[in-house]
């Protein structure tokens, strides 16, 4: 059996009551993660066709910690 | 060499190619040097990195479809790459307990002494309820896949240990999710009142 520690339940907890529904998976976020970044780098309004992108984002952990990378090389090659 | 001559030179061939895919090369790895390195607690080797994911670049070029620009693009699927190998590395000598079987996958909510989640009535009342939840609502997969990721196991290292795709695995997670939810709410609690039960706990 796992015990699970303090902070584990809390991001269980955590991960329980902010779910929300996602209709894009990591797949689909990749697809069209470049988009997301370039309106983002540019300065332009994420067009609502994107929503999903940042739906997905606030859902998955992994495709954020990506997009957060992404993010700091694309400032950094500008 | 702007963007879209970076791109017109990659598509094409001769000598003017191998500069060009020199010259992403480069910046590829000004890229990722940046925002790669000591992630993960892990130790960077950007050449091989960059090398892998330059290949990735080249043999996807058929997927830019020049709705970003293309360097854009190319760091897009470049990050992918280079995040996944060092997420690979990172999970090597991390133990593999979340994927045994031995125990069918159980998850147990421990009662802690003070500072606790579970030092009052109500908050005492969610954590059992969550553990009601998890071994009535939750297939196996479910369970397994959950306690993985509570484990810090990415999404994508999950996948290669159940053999998946990893975005099955987000959508067995995400599932899981929603069955917790859903069960709270079924009891009467909503997100919002176990947000605020737990927010004036950690005061």
């Amino acid at each position: 059996m796992m015990r699970l520690s303090y902070q584990q339940i809390t991001d269980l907890i955590e991960l329980t009551i902010f779910v929300q529904d996602d209709t894009l998976g990591c797949d689909g976020c990749l697809e069209l993660m470049d988009q997301f970044a370039q309106a983002e780098l540019d300065g332009t309004a994420i067009p609502d066709a994107l929503e999903v992108v940042r739906i997905h984002l606030e859902q998955c952990k992994c495709c954020k910690d990506e997009y957060e990378a992404l993010m700091i090389a694309l400032r950094e090659i500008q | 060499m702007d963007d879209d001559e970076l791109f017109t030179l990659i598509k094409a061939d001769g000598a003017s190619r191998d500069r060009a895919i020199s010259q992403l090369r480069a910046i590829l790895l000004r890229g990722l040097g940046k925002s790669l390195n000591h992630r993960y607690g892990q130790p960077f080797n950007a050449e091989d990195i960059v090398q892998e994911a330059l290949m990735k670049v080249l043999h996807s070029l058929d997927k830019f479809e020049g709705r970003s620009k293309f360097t854009t693009w190319a760091m897009t699927v470049a990050t992918r790459v280079g995040i996944s190998a060092l997420r690979r590395k990172y999970h090597q000598d991390v133990s593999l307990e979340p994927f045994s079987a031995a125990d069918g996958y159980s998850i147990e909510i421990p009662v802690f002494d003070e500072p606790t989640l579970s030092n009052t009535e109500s908050r005492a009342k969610i954590l059992s309820l969550l553990q009601s939840l998890i071994e009535t609502e939750l297939t196996d997969r479910q369970r397994l896949a959950t306690r993985a990721f509570l484990s810090d196991f990415a999404t994508d290292e999950i996948a290669e240990q159940l053999n998946m795709n990893r975005n099955a695995v987000y959508k067995l997670i995400h599932d899981a999710r929603r069955k917790l939810k859903d069960g709270f709410e079924r009891a009467g609690l909503t997100s919002q009142a176990i947000f605020d039960e737990l927010s004036e706990g950690n005061q």
